[in-house]
């Protein structure tokens, strides 16, 4: 069974439309949602979850079909929005004490050892707390209820690079477990890419590319060249470039580089980079 | 909706303390205006107070909006019906401990002898209607329009109903109590109508979230 499945999946706001939009991410699989701000990752999620009717297509977590009443299939979603947004007055444990009575399969003992392994201040206000602990709150209350997918919106979106560090232990440590999957939206690709067994590219609501993380690295590499090499290589090997007044940096497909051609691995970063920048073209 | 319920609890708790102490002031003054046969005083108060309670679900609304709670719990396992239901089991649940509260006090007043019976029977019935009435019109507009828009709506509404009811009861055959009911018909009547009006607000209100784009 897929964790997540989208087909045809489309929504539209004023001038925006997201899709049509195709993803699939297999059972146990991590997969990383790319995109600049705008490009339509908050939009996915929420359409998966749920919390937006779509406009056309269809969508389905866990199996069951993405609408108004997901009720029994969210007791095995853990989801962590952008914005984690838990009351203001309520201290971490009345949190907990919610949520609890929320998730059939609530573990407050596993909750509290969150609660210390990341430091977060059990009886503050969630309005008095930094932006990295209630993010660390929203992430300590989607994983303690055995979920079988999680959902992260931009988790590590406006975070200091030690707690991101931290984030993306807690995930890692998460996916230790063949029966979990995840979807993370991100545009700090760093994170994505340390974590992710797919990538899925969206820009502009459309989706660019969605591919296994490492098909993409052996798919994908960058050259330096002037810019008569770059003219010379056949139509379709070039994917996206930077170009200087000296020289010229292409996204190019490995099998399609003529031969002998020095080509570098790509890293997602530059892989997405290269490839909106080809877009805005 | 255990859950929301619990959220909206502690919420209360959090934002609201002054409620309790101001119907417990309410009470005192309630038990001292009827003794002392101030009426003026023993029904001001009660009236005020349950019209405070009534308006907790929009005032709790208001909250969620704030700390975008209304949008996380979607994220949860709850449904939209579950997060209207909660908003007014929460106004039902303050609204009539405090009506029970005062039919206590007026009831022991009438035992004592400071209060007639028709007249705790009155209370009783105003209370009720005012304490379902003003959740049964202001919820289902925060609703649909969230709480800034659906409060202007409100009070609008109030107006509007307010200026209907006026212009009706000064015309001159209702003046002179041209539609007069037996008293256990209006009575049922009084207790009837509010009790559906807020079961209406709720399927209205449900109806409303549900479409709604959030």
């Amino acid at each position: 069974m897929n964790a997540i499945e989208t087909h045809g999946l489309t929504k539209t706001y004023g001038d925006f439309t997201l899709g049509p939009l195709d993803l699939t991410l297999p059972s146990g699989c991590i997969m990383g949602l790319v995109g600049e701000n705008g490009a339509g990752k908050s939009t996915t999620i929420r359409l998966l979850l749920g919390m937006t009717a779509p406009d056309g297509g269809s969508a389905s977590a866990l199996g069951a079909p993405a609408g108004p009443d997901m009720r029994a299939v969210k007791q095995r979603i853990g989801v962590v929005l952008d914005d984690v947004g838990f009351p203001a007055g309520l201290t971490a444990r009345q949190i907990a004490r919610v949520l609890a009575a929320a998730y059939e399969n609530w573990d407050q003992a596993l909750f509290e050892r969150y609660l210390r392994d990341l430091d977060i201040p059990a009886d503050k206000k969630f309005s008095a707390l930094s932006r990295g602990n209630r993010m660390k709150l929203g992430i300590a209350g989607a994983l303690s209820h055995d979920a079988k997918l999680l959902v992260l919106d931009e988790p590590t979106g406006g975070l200091d690079p030690v707690v991101r560090d931290e984030v993306v232990d807690i995930l890692s440590e998460f996916t230790r477990s063949p029966e979990r999957s995840v979807l993370i939206s991100s545009h700090i690709v760093s994170d994505l890419e340390k974590l992710c067994d797919y990538i899925a590219f969206l820009h502009k609501g459309k989706l660019l590319l969605c591919e296994e993380k490492d098909r993409l690295l052996e798919q994908y590499g960058v050259i330096q060249c002037d810019r008569a090499f770059l003219d010379g290589l056949p139509a379709g090997a070039v994917l996206g470039k930077r170009l200087t007044p000296y020289s010229a940096e292409a996204l190019i497909r490995r099998d399609a580089a003529p031969v002998g051609t020095e080509v570098r691995p790509v890293t997602i970063e530059e892989l997405f980079v290269l490839l909106v920048k080809e877009d805005m073209r | 909706m255990k859950a929301l319920f619990l959220a909206d609890l502690y919420q209360m708790k959090m934002h609201f303390k002054y409620y309790g102490f101001f119907v417990l002031l309410s009470a005192v003054i309630a038990v001292g205006g009827g003794i002392g046969g101030v009426g003026g005083m023993g029904m001001f108060f009660p009236i005020y107070a349950v019209l405070m309670c009534s308006v907790l679900g929009t005032s709790l609304m208001q909250l969620d909006e704030q700390s975008r709670w209304n949008i996380y719990v979607q994220a949860l396992p709850c449904s939209r019906r579950d997060q209207v239901s909660s908003k007014y089991a929460v106004t039902l649940a303050c609204t009539g401990a405090v009506w029970v509260l005062f039919l206590l006090i007026y009831t022991a007043l009438a035992l004592a002898g400071y209060m007639d019976w028709s007249l705790v029977l009155a209370l009783g019935e105003l209370l009720l209607l005012i304490g379902l009435l003003a959740p049964s019109i202001s919820l289902p507009p925060m609703f649909r329009w969230g709480s800034a828009k659906g409060r202007v709506i409100y009070v609008v509404l109030v107006v509007v109903l307010a200026s209907g009811m006026g212009a009706t009861f000064s015309a001159p055959d209702m003046a002179g109590g041209a539609v007069e009911l037996p008293g256990p018909v209006a009575a049922a009547l009084t207790v009837l109508v509010p009790v559906a009006l807020f079961a209406g607000s709720w399927a209205l209100s449900v109806r409303w979230y549900e479409k709604r784009e959030l």
